[in-house]
């Protein structure tokens, strides 16, 4: 993987608070033009990550560039090509929506009010931008800070918990907003722990947990890595016995149906050996899990308290 | 820096709160000058140009609160709201954003003073020719004014120094008036104990060598016969005072700023 298409990479990142290892040798490769789903328990090292990469915390080890450039010794570099909502979004409440990107604008020497007045259109705050943030319920809040996010015409866009707190409308708002922006050509980094929202939106993922990196690769691939086959046969003994020899995983899941763990290109193959030895043989269905599932298994385990309030609310937001 | 200092003063003027110091302030200076034109009105006379620092009386006390509060808030609140997230991943430097606030004060100040010495001279010349005020004149030159003016101005901001530090290292408002409230009871109290090492103290000094006059608390002013100790090479040791005063908490804001992680109220 060529460093030159790599929009963010990390080699060996870490933070330490204490003994508490927030983050512990993180490698990340995100290419450029990517929608890149950031995925992990809540206080699994995503926020610690993100601040690392922009600069607001220093790594206890490892290191890190970002188009290019070291996090910590060029970030002048990097920070013109990127707009950032870290965690909740935050802005002077006494402003105005558009005083707080006059605020912003001028802190860099660069207060277009041209550019200003096109992200807050662009984010369907036009209306209201004239009003103090105080006035803004948290949907209108988190569409500010994506405009002032998108404020320097940045190449890649990190989003923390974009969606976080939203009813399921904003949620839905926020998610085409950043589908857009993805299809603009954006690199679009989203740290999150609703998972329906990320197999949705994004084309690479990367799971962490405890700090550390489970598993990272283009959704589609991961997926199909926990692909298995469902099998209606009978006798079942059978099935068993002849998915042994494939060296695979089986689970029953009904009376005559068995998963076996095998990739859908590979039914041929055990359809010949199912009826080979002698099994009848109803259907074979490929079975794709959702990200859920996959995230549910990668992650599963008993030191995690916050898992399932996160996964209930992805569940919450899939039912509607 | 100068885009820095633009953005902080658009902010700060934004905030209801500076403003409403100003009044307060403003209030200030007629009342003082009333109740002394009223009460003893042999004693005062509000000629030119000591009149100039009528409008400055208030400054003495009020000043010094009004800039830790201020110095307090414009730190403070970046950490209040959790704007520092915002501002520190859009320059990559973090010195600018502390000495930017540090020239705030610096501005609030050059306005507070803009509004409050003419106003004090008029109300002053007005009230002089209103009650005919037969009170010594007040034995100063137009150029000793202006340094007791400069500094006069000092106090407030060595205040509003270490209220920006203090909020940098308490990462919150309320540790920022603290800090500066301290100070300025502390120093009161090392300048009664021992005056040498005491800022306010210092600056009293300076200003007797440079302008041959002393100030009281109250605001009157006496013509001083310089010392030898005040004239000498020794009086170079007040000014070293305060500029080390001066600079010693936006160094240490600075610096801690910095090297610090900004992790955020979470």
């Amino acid at each position: 993987m060529s460093s030159q298409t790599l929009a963010i990479e990390t080699m060996g990142l870490s933070k330490h608070f204490g003994q508490h290892r927030a983050v512990d040798t993180l490698d990340l490769a995100i290419h450029q033009g990517s929608v890149f789903g950031f995925l992990g328990p809540n206080g699994a090292g995503k926020t610690t990550t993100i601040r690392m990469l922009l600069g607001l915390i220093r790594p206890t080890s490892g290191g890190g560039r970002i188009l290019g450039h070291d996090i910590i010794s060029e970030r002048a570099a990097i920070l013109p090509h990127i707009g950032a909502i870290v965690e909740s979004p935050a802005f002077y409440l006494y402003l105005s929506g558009r005083d707080n990107l006059r605020a912003l604008g001028r802190t860099v020497g660069n207060e277009d009010m041209h550019r200003i007045a096109e992200v807050l259109d662009h984010v369907g705050l036009d209306d209201r931008a004239r009003d103090k943030v105080r006035t803004y319920s948290l949907g209108m809040k988190q569409r500010l800070a994506i405009a002032a996010a998108l404020l320097n015409n940045p190449q890649i866009i990190f989003l923390d918990e974009p969606t976080n707190g939203l009813d399921p409308a904003g949620t839905v708002e926020i998610r085409e907003l950043i589908s857009q922006l993805g299809a603009s050509g954006h690199t679009i980094f989203i740290s999150s722990h609703l998972l329906h929202e990320v197999e949705q939106i994004c084309t690479e993922v990367a799971i962490i947990n405890h700090g550390k990196m489970v598993t990272q690769g283009r959704v589609t691939g991961l997926l199909k890595q926990d692909a298995s086959l469902l099998v209606k046969a009978e006798p079942l003994s059978i099935v068993q016995e002849v998915s042994a020899h494939f060296d695979v995983s089986t689970q029953v899941v009904g009376p005559r149906s068995v998963k076996v763990a095998l990739p859908s290109e590979r039914t041929p193959e055990l359809m010949t050996a199912l009826v080979s030895a002698g099994a009848q043989v109803y259907q074979i269905t490929p079975q794709h899990s959702s990200l859920e599932e996959f995230f549910l298994e990668l992650t599963d385990d008993n030191h995690n308290e916050n898992r399932q309030p996160a996964i209930s609310v992805a569940a919450a937001i899939e039912r509607k | 820096m100068i885009s820095l200092l633009r953005a902080d003063l658009f902010k700060t003027r934004k905030r209801a709160m500076g403003w409403v110091m100003l009044i307060i302030i403003a209030l200030f200076v007629p009342l003082q000058m009333l109740a002394t034109a009223f009460t003893t009105p042999t004693k005062v006379n509000y000629s030119f140009p000591g009149v100039l620092l009528q409008g400055l009386d208030p400054v003495g006390f009020l000043g010094p609160l009004l800039l830790i509060i201020l110095g307090a808030v414009i730190v403070g609140s970046e950490y209040g709201y959790d704007t520092w997230k915002n501002l520190l991943t859009r320059r990559a430097d973090r010195v600018p954003f502390i000495i930017s606030k540090w020239l705030v004060l610096m501005v609030a100040i050059g306005i507070g003073l803009i509004v409050l010495v003419p106003f004090g001279l008029a109300l002053g010349l007005a009230l002089n020719a209103a009650l005919h005020l037969t009170g010594p004149i007040a034995p100063l030159s137009l150029g000793s004014v202006l340094v007791i003016i400069l500094l006069q101005a000092l106090t407030p901001l060595m205040a509003g120094s270490i209220a920006i530090m203090g909020s940098v290292i308490g990462r919150s408002s309320v540790a920022g008036m603290i800090a500066g409230i301290v100070w300025f009871l502390a120093d009161s109290l090392l300048g009664g104990v021992f005056a040498p090492a005491s800022f306010t103290s210092s600056i009293g000094v300076i200003q007797a060598q440079l302008t041959d006059v002393v100030q009281s608390s109250n605001g009157s002013i006496a013509q001083v016969h310089i010392s030898g100790i005040l004239a000498g090479p020794l009086g170079i040791i007040p000014g070293l005072l305060v500029v080390v005063y001066l600079v010693i908490p936006i160094a240490i804001a600075a610096y801690l700023f910095q090297k610090r992680d900004m992790v955020g109220v979470g």
